[in-house]
């Protein structure tokens, strides 16, 4: 675990509830999913089942569909979560 | 460069390779930054060029908006008691930011000119990155531009078009 990136992501988690006061709603979504990337970083990979790892570089590559195509990030997003239940229903 | 292939060819960029940006670069698109058209000429402007990796750490966290590392931070500020001076209310409220947007329009499009990729940012909380660069309390960050080398062009968000966005006399 990397104590300096997490405590980077609580600056950024506290941050971004300060900023989705204001901000375009869509961002929320955007915020948590930066947050679960940048949770993954600090934790370090060893500890984190391959799923988990699997959809981390998804939602890197898809996460700033929300800027420009909602539809589409809502629907990779689905993907996402439906992939992990599947893994945890076994 | 033409400025309309600029204009054209200008997007926000987000990722960017591990390539320095030269300060003499960095210096030139202040130069371009500092040659934008400013409300009753007030030039509010203040602009903190950050590239060393430890400032740029303390940055990150408190601009949500800010994504992934670049080579380069511009931050522009806008120093609200010399616009209420100069201008008033109107220059607090309003030229205070419209200054600092004129200034990283012209920064992004020399920037695409030099080669260099920018990503204006708001989304950053202005307290703390206040705190981080040690402003006096008059100076606001209104602004973050990224610069760095692309790592690759973007696809153009798609634009609404002329027709939709243009009348011609009065509105309809
Ligand atoms: C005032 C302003 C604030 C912006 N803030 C952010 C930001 O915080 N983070 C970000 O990634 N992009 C930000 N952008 C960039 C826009 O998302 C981008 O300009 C828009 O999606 C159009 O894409 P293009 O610049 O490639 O044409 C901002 C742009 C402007 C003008």
């Amino acid at each position: 675990m990397n104590k300096q990136r997490l405590i980077d992501v609580f600056c950024f988690i506290i941050t971004s509830a300060r900023g989705c006061l204001e901000e375009p709603p869509v961002y929320g979504p955007l915020r948590l999913l930066e947050a679960y990337v940048m949770l993954v970083d600090a934790l370090g990979e060893e500890d984190i089942p391959s799923i988990f790892l699997e959809e981390k570089k998804h939602i890197e590559e898809y996460m700033m569909l929300c800027m420009y195509d909602e539809k589409a990030f809502q629907e990779e997003v689905d993907k996402t979560i439906n992939r992990i239940a599947r893994e945890i229903a076994g | 460069m033409e400025v309309w292939e600029a204009i054209f060819k200008r997007r926000s960029i987000r990722s960017f390779r591990d390539e320095p940006v030269d300060n003499n670069l960095l210096i030139k698109l202040v130069e371009a930054a500092i040659w934008a058209p400013s409300g009753s000429n007030i030039q509010p402007w203040h602009f903190i060029a950050v590239s060393c990796e430890e400032q740029k750490a303390k940055i990150k966290p408190f601009a949500p908006g800010l994504t992934g590392m670049p080579p380069a931070l511009l931050v522009i500020c806008t120093d609200l008691d010399l616009c209420e001076r100069k201008g008033g209310r109107l220059g607090r409220d309003v030229i205070s930011l419209m200054d600092a947007a004129f200034a990283a329009q012209n920064i992004n499009l020399m920037a695409c000119e030099l080669g260099l990729g920018t990503c204006v940012i708001r989304s950053f909380n202005q307290g703390a990155i206040q705190e981080i660069l040690k402003l006096p309390p008059q100076l606001v960050p209104q602004l973050i531009v990224s610069v760095g080398y692309p790592e690759r062009a973007p696809q153009a968000p798609k634009r609404r078009s002329v027709q939709e966005v243009m009348s011609w006399e009065r509105y309809g």
